[in-house]
């Protein structure tokens, strides 16, 4: 019992910030990412914690935050005219993170495209870089094929790098 | 189900008809002493069995609305159910189903959705349960939603209304959420003729329920509305609560028979006004040779019995 | 681009191919220059999204330091994590933990967490497949119609398929 009692806390330090961070790609730095991120945790302990193993419990987190979380921008696309692409949507609306940390140009750029992108590939990329998660743990947060997933990250990188170098050729 | 609403309907136009006064319905009085409760269950369904994937109970006074929301990724569901007790062992429950489906996009990228909506009126006892199939059937594995209606005695405590939320989905995609409003009115209509009063009657409406209003013209009518009473079919169609007074929506038309034919003075009319508040609607001099310049007033009012909160 | 191992090149830095595929990707980056920039680029960007990652993770739920309160936010409704709040929590997990390990007296399965933090690409992996254990009732929605009706209740279970529909 005391055992689990660890297990629990340990699996909430190490994810909970993660999964703020995950759901700030989504929402945007001032919008309930840790509420939604604390609604997860209470909303998945109260109802499945029983029957889910310990070692799952993570990649549930991440699923019922996220679908959570589009919930949240559901409300939002709505209210949007409807003949907008809906990729464009889902495009972080606040001020980004990356302009208010300390990051170098790289990794203000990096985040920056990362923000354009469709929100189903910037998850599953984020998913594997972030969170180190395989094929098969994403496929199931995200709830699609694994093949998807690959395609999806594939996808992902395959426009950062022709974004990445439109910008190299415009500097110059 | 067609059969039992067009029964209660003539039932109610008959007594209309007959009484030309008040009728309050039966149990209003005694609903105080009653409660109903139900219970909400989601339920899979498949070669296996069955599994509850989640519960509600919604328990209130008599006359207990409730909606069952359903949203996952590609569809959404909104159910709403308006309850009476119309009966000491009856239910009338009235549902509205609405659901949307995401089912693909159109050349120029927009997305496509399918639309349903779907009214049914089911008279139950207590004995009964509603089940609700968001997705239809036939599928190998289907989701039920099991509605189960029971009859409690008076709580102590006097809360209008009471949400029990046991087990539920984790993804949150089933929300149940419930209200009470007053289902029961009396709507008094009159017929004024230059600004006098030269017709009335006063009828028992349930919300969202239309019925016929006959004026019962009195002394003082012309021969022409002595002759042919104006019927007025009307429905308090939305209740808002709102300060200083709760509203009303109605909506209604107006027509006078003879020998069967029907001959409609207004064909469709919508207004709002506060509860116990005056409309007034103005008709047009063409049907009308007297000269005279006819209005209608009308006036909704909760039911005796019925309360406000 | 058009080599026929690009979108190999994505599972090559995922490691989600297995050891034959693996080898002989990597035998034809030693002849395929186009290739071998482009695992360079996608690792670049990893190296990017990390880094960046690792100050967001430290930034995510502290108070606001120094060089953001300066700067006037109104749009900003961040509420950051106050100690009252976490310790409801950590209350609410430990109550449920001891709950949980209650109702699950008799299950064996227990693995520790870290095993799953690790990388690893293997397909016997210890994870339930997605159609097992599946939360969302979107696996429900064939396309049906939906439908109600009133079925009369059996005294013990209930259970009555073809009830009469009204």
């Amino acid at each position: 019992m005391a055992r689990e009692h660890e297990q629990i806390t340990t699996i909430f330090n190490e994810t909970y910030p993660n999964l703020c961070r995950f759901l700030e790609s989504l929402l945007g730095r001032d919008n309930q990412a840790q509420d939604i991120a604390q609604e997860s945790f209470l909303r998945l302990y109260q109802t499945e914690f029983g029957q889910i193993p310990i070692s799952e419990a993570r990649f549930w987190l991440f699923r019922v935050a996220r679908n959570l979380a589009l919930n949240e921008l559901d409300k939002k696309r709505t209210r949007i005219k409807f003949w907008q692409r809906v990729g464009e949507v889902f495009r972080v609306q606040s001020q980004s993170p990356a302009e208010l940390l300390e990051l170098n140009e790289a990794q203000k750029a990096v985040r920056k495209l990362l923000d354009s992108l469709p929100e189903h590939q910037r998850s599953a990329l984020l998913l594997r870089e972030e969170e180190e998660m395989s094929y098969r743990e994403i496929a199931f947060v995200l709830n699609v094929s694994e093949s998807k997933i690959k395609i999806d990250i594939f996808r992902a990188r395959a426009a950062l790098r022709a974004e990445w170098q439109k910008r190299e050729e415009n500097k110059r | 189900m067609k059969i039992r609403f067009f029964l209660a309907l003539v039932l109610f136009l008959l007594s209309v008809l007959a009484a030309g006064d008040s009728k309050s319905f039966s149990v209003s009085a005694r609903s105080g002493e009653r409660r109903v409760q139900f219970q909400v269950m989601t339920i899979e369904e498949n070669a296996g069995g069955r599994k509850v994937l989640a519960e509600t109970i919604v328990e209130g006074l008599p006359g207990t609305d409730f909606n069952i929301n359903l949203q996952t990724e590609r569809f959404k569901m909104q159910a709403r159910f308006l309850t009476d007790l119309i009966a000491s062992d009856a239910l009338k429950v009235r549902a509205n189903l609405n659901t949307r489906r995401l089912f693909g996009y159109s050349p120029a990228n927009l997305p496509l959705y399918e639309e349903d909506a779907q009214k049914h009126a089911l008279e139950i006892n207590f004995d009964e349960t509603i089940v609700l199939l968001p997705f239809g059937r036939g599928a190998a594995e289907t989701l039920k939603i099991e509605i189960t209606p029971t009859l409690l005695s008076a709580s102590m405590s006097e809360t209008p209304l009471k949400i029990n939320i046991g087990k539920q989905l984790s993804s949150g995609e089933i929300f149940v959420e419930a209200a009470k409003i007053p289902h029961r009115f009396e709507t008094e209509v009159v017929l004024l003729a230059d600004g006098h009063e030269v017709a009335r009657a006063v009828a028992d409406s349930l919300l969202e329920e239309a019925g016929e209003i006959v004026l019962q013209p009195d002394a003082k009518a012309e021969k022409e509305i002595t002759e042919k009473p104006l019927t007025v079919k009307l429905s308090v169609d939305k209740y808002t609560r709102s300060r200083p007074a709760d509203s009303v929506a109605i909506s209604f038309n107006v027509f006078r028979a003879q020998n069967n034919q029907i001959e409609t003075i207004i064909p469709k009319a919508a207004g709002a006004a506060p509860l116990g508040g005056e409309l007034r609607y103005v008709l047009e001099e063409n049907y009308f040779s007297g000269g005279k310049k006819y209005e209608l007033k009308f006036k909704v009012r909760l039911a005796k019995g019925e309360r406000a909160d | 681009m058009n080599c026929q191992y690009t979108e190999k090149i994505s599972l090559l830095v995922d490691g989600e191919m297995s050891a034959e595929e693996t080898r002989n990707v990597e035998a034809h980056l030693a002849n395929c220059a186009d290739c071998e920039r482009l695992k360079n680029d996608f690792l670049f960007f990893r190296r990017q999204i990390k880094e960046s990652a690792r100050q967001m993770t430290a930034t995510a739920n502290i108070l606001p330091n120094q060089k953001l309160k300066n700067k006037n936010y109104l749009w900003r409704r961040q509420v950051p994590l106050p100690v009252s709040a976490f310790a409801l929590i950590m209350i609410a997990l430990a109550a449920f933990g001891a709950w949980s390990a209650f109702s699950r007296f008799g299950r064996s399965e227990n693995n520790p967490v870290s095993e799953i933090t690790k990388q690893s690409a293997s397909p016997e992996k210890k994870f339930a497949p997605p159609e097992q254990s599946e939360l969302s009732l979107a696996r429900f929605d064939k396309g049906g119609r939906a439908e109600i009706y009133t079925i009369r209740r059996q005294s013990a279970d209930g259970n009555e398929p073809g009830g009469n529909e009204k």
